[in-house]
């Protein structure tokens, strides 16, 4: 298909349209380039913390020393120099603001413009939309402000910036953080526990069925400094909670890492629904800057009949590396895993789940797709594991990919290993391109070529989209439909 | 230096003498070959399970210093209730041809097969590439002994069935590393079925060199039989050129661990490669079958469809990759392996990888693995059916598209003969 002028326009302005790019110029508190184990304590001094934590941080630092940086996934970057990023920067205002008034208005200037709603007033007042989400936002590496504490407070609900959970509940944060994502995981995982700074606690209590969406916002606007964000939610018997999570930084040119952990703890009949929206900065049309995402996002459902979905829209990122898993160790238990990664550009993405499953009648289901255009490489790596006691044990995967254009590539690696007679899996995956026949459906009713494109595209990512909760199913959709514009052709 | 495995360190220690005896040792080339391939294994050793491509098949039995050693008097039998009616048979025991048990009088005008140890040094011509990464391939290059090596000319198209056996038993320490070598013509065509059997503990390692030229067809079927002490870990390496069509079909229910490793590549436009098979494992016995199929030009098919029945403490793995280059356009890829465990011991573990460089292809995969029906097995037992005799039909039904999937009548008979006496063993 011949590609007109004016549509090589529209790609131009239409890849320049990373709308949260923009820098805010708010002064910042940062630690010394570099990481040793000096940083390590400068981090847990700033936080404050008790003198567990900071042992443990230079256990998991000892701990990285002495690992190497993993190349198995299908991603090619430059060796990331650790000691050129700043590990700890704070915008130079009042933190932990008693109420919002005094929370610098420089700094609420920026949601105001990512469109996060942190005046509780206004969200009531349905200015922002219907929805009552309480919302904690992280900047760089701290939490800026926190909503709608009071309200859920009186539930009984904790949610709070891990910081202050790790101040306020070191019983359940002792109890808990690294039980799920131990320090020696993975590298990135081990390099999250020396250094992390900032993320969101939340912890449901037995019963209570959480009254609004939890949300946190990350925004990394301070250059060339990492961001290490800890999350840590836990669901007590027979509660319910829907978290989600959004995150975007502004343009630069050169990289910036992102590693974080989240690790989720479900007991008995209780449920976590995470939804994500991964918006980082992809890098330009070249491939130049862009975030590297590595995540390790974990969730145990230690309870019976206890259940967990993840949701996940990826469109950002230079890099994605993150695969969140489920261990399915309570009895009946639940994994869900619901995935669109569109990759564009020079964009590389390598993501998937990992499903184990322990307990009897445990049942799994993973719907992947990935969408790859222009030079863009997407990968999907996923295990589904049956050990000997899942008996009656199911797994359902599809993953799907599609491809827009001849210089992209969408890759399947998915790990299979049963040892339970009684379990069933299925996986069935297929790879295919827009089809020419439903363009020209569309085309022939009227549409444009993009917007047909979008039509189709939506369509493929449909059964991921309605998973997603309202507010965010209409921003992921417009979302497919930015990443894609231009791709035609 | 680093840790060898005993093995390795004895097939080391034992080249030197290797070098000057083997066949071809006069011929220079031949000497300079075989160091390469020691060289590049000796850097290698045997694959271990950190090798992403062997995380599923453990070979740390074959290569600690007691193996061999444990083997029991009485032998477990393999399965020869059938016999499959070849007119034209080439035997190889403990890895050297043997004209007295072949049958190779008149063979088909056009068909040329002869023994790699006598064309060693002086016809047969092998390279290594350097950048070769198997070790197993590497070892067989240092220390190829015998073989077959088997030439169709141009437009010959013979419609009888050419039967290769290995036959092998217990012995010497040095492995079979047999080398064969198949070359079809033009618009060729045969059918060709290699038998592997054995009694006691040995270490099997042969490695098939493949070429199919434009328009040439090649039915390859292997019954992997070997004793159950055995170790049998093969490489087929297969070319198609431009409308040529590879068919294999690999059956194995032999062999202490077994792997049967296919590489296709495909280079030609309008080519096939069908590669499918069944695995019948029982007691402690590993099966392991890994494809790479590599689109590298525009317009061809290939398929994979594996199935396995595992009892006992029994282990299947497959993995399975398909390789579409940029640019490879109108490519159709299809892959399944579908697993029925009968056994709470047994398991299997699954790999059935995409990587697609083309946006104009189709391609799908599937995995499947579960125990048989409760429900199917219940319907037949209702209608007065036994529920052994149930299990056994419902084994058989599982097995036989892929067994439909044999096109030589004759082959398939014997095939389906084979897995009824292994289900009635059960």
């Amino acid at each position: 298909m011949a590609v007109s002028q004016e549509t090589v326009e529209q790609v131009a302005s239409v890849s320049e349209k990373y709308k949260y790019g923009f820098v805010s110029d708010i002064e910042a508190d940062m630690a010394p380039l570099g990481l040793n184990e000096d940083i390590v304590r400068f981090i847990s001094a700033k936080k404050d913390e008790p003198e567990w934590m900071l042992e443990w941080r230079l256990k998991a630092y000892r701990y990285w020393l002495t690992m190497e940086e993993p190349t198995w996934a299908n991603v090619d970057y430059p060796k990331i120099d650790f000691q050129d990023i700043y590990y700890y920067s704070a915008p130079k205002t009042k933190v932990n603001p008693k109420s919002l008034d005094e929370v610098d208005p420089e700094l609420l200037e920026v949601y105001k413009k990512l469109g996060i709603p942190l005046k509780e007033q206004e969200v009531l007042a349905g200015v922002e939309g219907a929805y009552n989400v309480a919302v904690d936002a992280v900047f760089d590496s701290v939490s800026v402000a926190t909503t709608f504490r009071e309200r859920l407070e009186k539930e009984g609900v904790i949610f709070c910036p891990i910081s202050e959970a790790i101040r306020n509940h070191p019983e359940l944060v002792k109890k808990y953080m690294g039980s799920v994502v131990p320090y020696t995981d993975n590298y990135y995982s081990a390099l999250n526990c020396a250094v992390f700074t900032d993320g969101s606690f939340c912890y449901i209590p037995k019963g209570v069925r959480c009254p609004m969406e939890l949300s946190t916002y990350f925004r990394i606007n301070a250059a060339q400094t990492g961001q290490f964000e800890r999350t840590l939610i836990i669901a007590e018997d027979d509660s319910y909670v829907s978290y989600l999570e959004g995150c975007t930084a502004p343009m630069r040119d050169e990289n910036q890492l992102h590693a974080a952990v989240v690790e989720l703890i479900i007991m008995d009949n209780a449920e976590i629904k995470y939804s994500t929206v991964q918006n980082w900065y992809p890098g330009d049309e070249n491939g130049v800057g862009g975030i590297y995402n590595f995540v390790t996002k974990r969730a145990a459902c230690r309870g019976v009949n206890s259940k967990v979905s993840w949701t996940q829209v990826e469109t950002g990122s230079a890099i994605t590396w993150k695969y969140p898993s489920c261990i399915l160790q309570g009895d009946n238990s639940v994994g869900e895993f619901y995935s669109i990664a569109i990759t564009n550009n020079l964009q590389q993405a390598d993501t998937g789940t990992k499903m184990i499953h322990l307990g009897k009648n445990t049942s799994s289901t993973i719907i992947s797709k990935g969408i790859s255009a222009g030079r863009a490489q997407s990968t999907y790596r996923g295990l589904v594991r049956m050990g000997k006691k899942a008996e009656n044990a199911r797994n359902h995967t599809v993953c799907d990919s599609l491809l827009i254009g001849d210089k992209c590539g969408a890759h399947t690696v998915p790990y299979i290993e049963n040892q339970s007679r009684t379990a069933k899996i299925e996986h069935e995956a297929t790879t295919s391109k827009v089809s020419e026949e439903q363009l020209f459906y569309c085309q022939q009713r009227g549409l444009s070529e993009e917007e047909s494109m979008a039509l189709i595209v939506n369509g493929f990512c449909k059964e991921v989209l309605q998973k997603l909760p309202m507010e965010f199913a209409v921003e992921a959709q417009k979302l497919v439909g930015i990443s894609l514009e231009g791709s035609v052709g | 230096m680093k840790n060898r495995t005993p093995l390795a360190q004895s097939y080391l220690d034992r080249f030197e003498t290797a070098v000057s005896t083997l066949p071809g040792h006069e011929s220079r080339s031949v000497q300079a070959l075989r160091r390469q391939g020691l060289d590049t294994f000796a850097a290698l050793d045997f694959p271990h399970k950190r090798i992403e491509e062997w995380r599923y098949t453990n070979l740390s039995a074959l290569t600690k210093a007691t193996a061999n050693e444990d083997i029991p008097s009485s032998d477990l039998d393999v399965i020869q209730t059938a016999a499959l009616d070849a007119p034209f048979e080439m035997v190889f025991i403990n890895g050297h041809f043997s004209s007295d048990e072949s049958r190779l009088k008149e063979l088909p005008e056009g068909i040329t097969l002869g023994s790699i140890a006598s064309s060693l040094g002086n016809g047969a011509v092998f390279s290594l590439s350097s950048e070769e990464d198997r070790a197993l391939f590497a070892l067989n290059t240092a220390f190829m002994e015998d073989g077959f090596s088997l030439h169709v000319d141009d437009h010959v198209q013979s419609e009888t069935i050419l039967k290769i056996t290995f036959r092998n038993e217990s012995g010497d320490q040095n492995g079979r590393h047999i080398r064969n070598v198949i070359n079809l013509g033009i618009g060729s065509k045969l059918t060709l079925v290699e038998e592997h059997t054995g009694t006691g503990s040995y270490f099997s390692n042969p490695v098939t060199s493949i070429s199919l030229s434009e328009g040439a067809a090649l039915n390859h079927y292997k019954l992997q039989n070997e004793s159950h002490y055995a170790y049998h870990l093969s490489l087929t390496d297969c070319e198609n050129a431009k409308g040529s069509i590879y068919q294999n079909f690999t059956f194995s229910l032999g062999a202490r661990i077994s792997r049967n490793e296919i590489k296709t590549t495909i280079l030609g436009s309008e080519a096939e490669s069908h590669l499918n098979g069944a695995y019948l494992m029982r007691g402690k016995q590993h099966c392991d079958t890994t494809t790479l199929t590599e689109h590298k030009v525009p317009q061809n098919i290939s398929s994979q469809v594996y199935k396995g029945v595992l009892d006992d403490d029994a282990h299947g793995v497959f993995q399975g990759k398909i390789h579409i280059f940029r640019d490879a356009q109108q490519v159709v890829g299809d892959q399944l392996s579908k697993a029925l465990l009968l056994s709470d011991r047994a398991g299997v573990d699954c790999k059935p990888e995409l990587e697609i460089h083309a946006d104009d292809v189709k391609c799908s995969h599937g995995a499947t693995s579960g125990e048989l029906d409760e429900d199917a097995l219940f319907y037949l037992q209702s209608r007065g059916i036994p529920e052994d005799r149930a299990r056994k039909l419902l084994i058989e039904a599982f097995l036989a598209d892929v067994m439909e999937s044999i096109g030589d009548t004759p082959v398939k008979d014997y095939f389906n003969a084979i897995a009824a006496s292994w289900l009635t063993e059960a």
